[in-house]
């Protein structure tokens, strides 16, 4: 048995290895296999010797990566066989030609794009508040699928937050300036320049009108205005001669013997005074008659101690109060 | 002239297995050397050179676990010349016959 070393050296009989179960291994050819052994040869060897089962060397094998091929020597054609098969071609699908408006769907067929429909483009339109205006940027009529229209409005006061940091609104009163420009015609406010005239005379009446009974002049223009009674001064005094107190009309009424009389003139803003006739003196005297009388409207009432024996005749004056 | 046989555990760091001694007669001999150890190990076998002081590599093997490595050359040592052996792991047994004059 001949042994050589790693390192090349070659040795004559008398080195000798055996194994674990005491036979003889062979440890020439640059020594025993590392790794694992089995049937297939796995493991490391030095100097392989290895033929394929036809007899010819494997001695050009070569590390071939396919990712990259770098000697070309996988090509289409090579392939094309191989994926013909059934397996194959349950794998790897070809990619079919189409035309430019269509598409591969899932199942690896083509089907045409579908027709996309025009849109016809709408308008975003507003309506301003009278205060409050929309400004629409871009192209607004063209720029929907569905018209739409913005209204604008106010709802409720102005909160004070949104009024009190305006310097120009704050400024306001201190910024009308007064002026007393002429002497007639109306106050103006332009701007921020307020005019009042310096009227005279009436103060700035402008029509006064007369009551029943009153003329006024003159009724317009300037200078001093007269007033002018006309007629009974606003009253007229009724006089009411013989008139007769009937003895049988007078009623007691609260310790007083009472006569009512009846005229149309007589209102609660009327005064009612009875002059008897001196044929009718004695009885006035004899019964009390009262110079008090109550006055309502239509009516007066007259007051006497006793009840009048006769009737009584005299007259009525009604005076306007 | 004696014969002689040593047993012992190899370094890793070199176990001198005979060094050659003076003598007329003949030349010291080193005839059987057996290495093993139960798990995969390596062994390196030196012979130093006392004229040269130069030390060459006679052999260096790699061995599976549990095998023997049997020696039966024999090494002829002059004066000062030794054989020594390495074992890269500890366990490395080994047995040793030579004469010596």
């Amino acid at each position: 048995m001949q042994v050589v070393d790693i390192n090349g050296n070659v040795f004559g009989a008398g080195l000798e290895v055996t194994g674990p179960d005491g036979k003889p291994k062979t440890i020439s050819g640059g020594g025993g296999p590392t790794g694992p052994a089995g049937g297939d040869l796995s493991g490391t060897y030095p100097n392989p010797s290895v033929v394929w089962n036809n007899g010819t060397s494997t001695y050009g094998l070569l590390y071939y990566p396919l990712s990259t091929n770098p000697s070309g020597f996988i090509t289409a054609s090579a392939l094309t066989p191989y994926l013909t098969i059934t397996l194959a071609a349950s794998t790897y699908y070809p990619i079919p030609t189409g035309t430019v408006s269509q598409y591969i769907r899932g199942n690896g067929t083509l089907a045409t794009f579908p027709t996309i429909p025009t849109i016809t483009p709408a308008a975003l339109t507003k309506v301003d508040d009278t205060n409050v205006t929309l400004s629409l940027g871009g192209t607004p009529s063209t720029s929907l699928l569905q018209s739409t229209s913005l209204t604008l409005g106010w709802t409720g006061t102005l909160a004070d937050s949104r009024i009190t940091s305006a310097a120009t609104w704050n400024a306001k009163q201190n910024a009308i300036t007064l002026t007393t420009t002429g002497t007639s015609g109306a106050s103006t406010l332009i701007g921020a320049t307020l005019n009042i005239p310096q009227y005279s005379g009436g103060g700035g009446v402008t029509q006064i009108v007369a009551g029943t009974n009153v003329t006024i002049s003159p009724v317009g223009g300037t200078g001093i205005v007269t007033i002018n009674s006309s007629g009974g001064g606003g009253g007229t005094i009724i006089k009411l001669t013989a008139q007769t107190l009937s003895s049988a009309g007078w009623i007691l009424v609260s310790g007083f013997y009472t006569y009512t009389f009846s005229n149309v003139n007589i209102t609660v803003n009327t005064r009612v005074d009875f002059t008897p006739n001196n044929t009718a003196y004695l009885e006035v005297t004899t019964c009390g008659m009262q110079t008090q009388v109550t006055v309502s409207a239509g009516s007066c009432t007259f007051f006497s101690l006793f009840p009048p024996q006769t009737n009584i005749t005299g007259e009525i004056t009604i005076f306007p109060t | 002239m004696a014969e002689f046989s040593n047993q012992g555990e190899l370094s890793t760091t070199g176990t001198v297995l005979l060094t050659g001694g003076l003598s007329t007669i003949a030349l010291d001999k080193l005839s059987i050397l057996r290495f093993n150890n139960p798990l995969a190990y390596n062994v390196q076998l030196y012979k130093y050179e006392a004229l040269s002081t130069t030390t060459t590599l006679i052999y260096d093997l790699t061995l599976s676990a549990g095998d023997t490595l049997t020696d039966n050359l024999t090494y002829a040592l002059n004066n000062g010349d030794q054989i020594i052996a390495y074992s890269n792991i500890l366990g490395t047994s080994y047995y040793t016959y030579g004469i010596t004059y």
